[in-house]
């Protein structure tokens, strides 16, 4: 008895700190894992962000290269060396014509910049920039969208509205390009101190895990965007579908307070 | 056959207190290192009052060996719940320990006082031994929940606590059953006591060395941080 009781309080003993050690081990495997797949994710973003870069780039350069070069060039052929040979009205025409080509790059490259940072954004704030892209996309015709600020007297910070202003902007985009739905509604609340938008849409859409599974692949470029910029601002996004089964709801949740102060944002 | 089994049991017996010598004299050798460690510091003089008393008790005082074992239980108990409440974190379990202790000290006292000794005071052994136990147990516990750390078995700490937990463990009925069970039958088993001992001080040697190595790494990296 005096043996079998020593054995049994040593076994019991010694398979408790193994069982401590390989449990901990265990944990310790899986927070490896859970960080490696961090570190992927986070590589995934970077990448995209980047592709996202270099796209905005090229675009950049094919409308000024294809768009206003030739148009400049055009107006340089006019006003060339001979117009003072020629008589008053085909040098009045010449001119007229040149004027008329550089009001039109005037414009184009007025909407270029417009298209990188929007003014209504930078002059007017996030409610006006986001009513003015749903009435010009309402204006289109072929899709019914509104946006509807409820409690935004207190403004977000340029950065943070400028980061829900491209979120939204990606948003619809998507749901343009992807969802053929008949119409879009933003709306906008308060919700335990923070900023919450919600879109619907009545088309074809995606719901969480189908946003988790598109951010791991390396398709979804936009998506990847959206979430490199929540989490600079420390937002969430939820995709679901609606309690009716009827509409897509997206929500994005910013939070209003300060203790992201340090905020750097390269847009 | 009488003969051998002498000489082996008092071979166990040189080898528990050669092993005290050898955790004093790491202790001492790596000083510079170990000395700002309070849980090296109760596991070393601990050893050292065991040999003190070992040695007071065997060749000093025969006559007072009653005393001396009770003196040895008060040690023990203090020198474990120290290590332990010095390295638990939860304040409440701190606190327990702390009151658990002042009671069981408490009633050591009373019983020494009130209760003839015989061969061993076996209560007061099993008491100390469950209540150290638990109290590694929780240690444990708290260790496995606190996922921030590294390996367990590269604390120094866990060596120590694996050692008391395996001489607790298995002196455990040897001690329980010293007063019930017949001296020639407990002088078979008694060697273990010795051993279990001995093993404990080898926990406690790696704990020392270990502990030396990782401050050795971190004076080398402070030395050269380029290096690291």
């Amino acid at each position: 008895m005096l043996f079998m009781g020593t054995l049994g309080m040593l076994v019991l003993t010694i398979g408790l700190i193994l069982f401590i050690i390989f449990h901990q081990r265990k944990v310790i495997r899986y927070q490896l894992r859970l960080q490696q797949m961090e570190q992927e994710q986070q590589k995934i973003l970077l990448n995209a962000s980047i592709r996202l870069q270099e796209e905005e780039r090229q675009r950049l350069a094919a409308d000024l290269h294809d768009d206003a070069g030739p148009l400049l060039a055009t107006a340089r052929l006019y006003l060339n060396e001979n117009l003072v040979n020629q008589d008053k009205a085909t040098q009045l025409q010449s001119i007229f014509q040149a004027r008329q080509i550089l009001d039109d790059t005037i414009q184009l490259i007025r909407n270029i910049s417009h298209s990188l940072m929007p003014p209504t954004l930078k002059n007017f704030g996030l409610e006006s920039a986001v009513n003015d892209l749903f009435q010009k996309i309402s204006g289109s015709g072929t899709i019914n969208a509104s946006s509807r600020f409820h409690e935004y007297k207190d403004r977000l910070k340029p950065e943070k509205e400028l980061i829900v202003f491209r979120v939204v902007q990606e948003l619809i985009n998507n749901i343009l390009k992807h969802s053929n739905s008949s119409f879009i509604h933003l709306t906008q609340n308060n919700h335990n101190g923070s900023f919450l938008l919600r879109v619907h849409h009545d088309g074809r859409g995606i719901v969480q895990t189908d946003f988790e599974k598109l951010n791991k692949s390396n398709v979804g470029l936009g998506l990847k965007n959206i979430s490199s910029r929540l989490r600079v601002a420390h937002g969430n996004i939820l995709f679901e579908k609606d309690a009716s089964q009827t509409y897509y709801k997206i929500t994005v949740e910013i939070p209003r307070d300060d203790q992201y102060e340090t905020l750097t944002i390269s847009s | 056959m009488a003969l051998m089994t002498k000489t082996i049991e008092d071979l166990f017996v040189y080898l528990a207190q050669g092993s005290d010598i050898l955790v004093i004299f790491l202790f001492l050798l790596f000083i510079k290192r170990c000395k700002s460690e309070k849980g090296l510091w109760a596991i070393s003089v601990y050893c050292f009052l065991f040999l003190v008393i070992n040695y007071l008790a065997d060749f000093l005082f025969v006559n007072l060996i009653h005393f001396f074992y009770s003196l040895f239980t008060y040690i023990e108990y203090c020198a474990f719940a120290y290590f332990l409440w010095l390295n638990i974190k939860s304040t409440f379990f701190r606190r327990l320990i702390f009151i658990g202790s002042c009671i069981f000290i408490l009633g050591l006292t009373i019983y020494y006082q009130t209760t003839e000794f015989r061969s061993i005071d076996s209560v007061p052994i099993g008491f100390e031994f469950i209540l150290i136990l638990l109290f590694s147990f929780y240690y444990l516990y708290e260790q496995m929940k606190d996922t921030t750390n590294l390996v367990i078995y590269t604390k120094y700490q866990f060596w120590i606590l694996t050692g008391i937990m395996i001489y607790l463990a298995g002196s455990f009925f040897i001690y329980i059953f010293a007063n019930q069970l017949d001296k020639n039958f407990l002088k078979q088993f008694w060697f273990l006591t010795n051993a279990f001992y001995c093993i404990k001080n080898i926990f406690f040697c790696i704990a020392i060395i270990l502990h030396v190595k990782k401050q050795n790494k971190f004076y080398h990296i402070k030395l050269h941080p380029t290096l690291s």
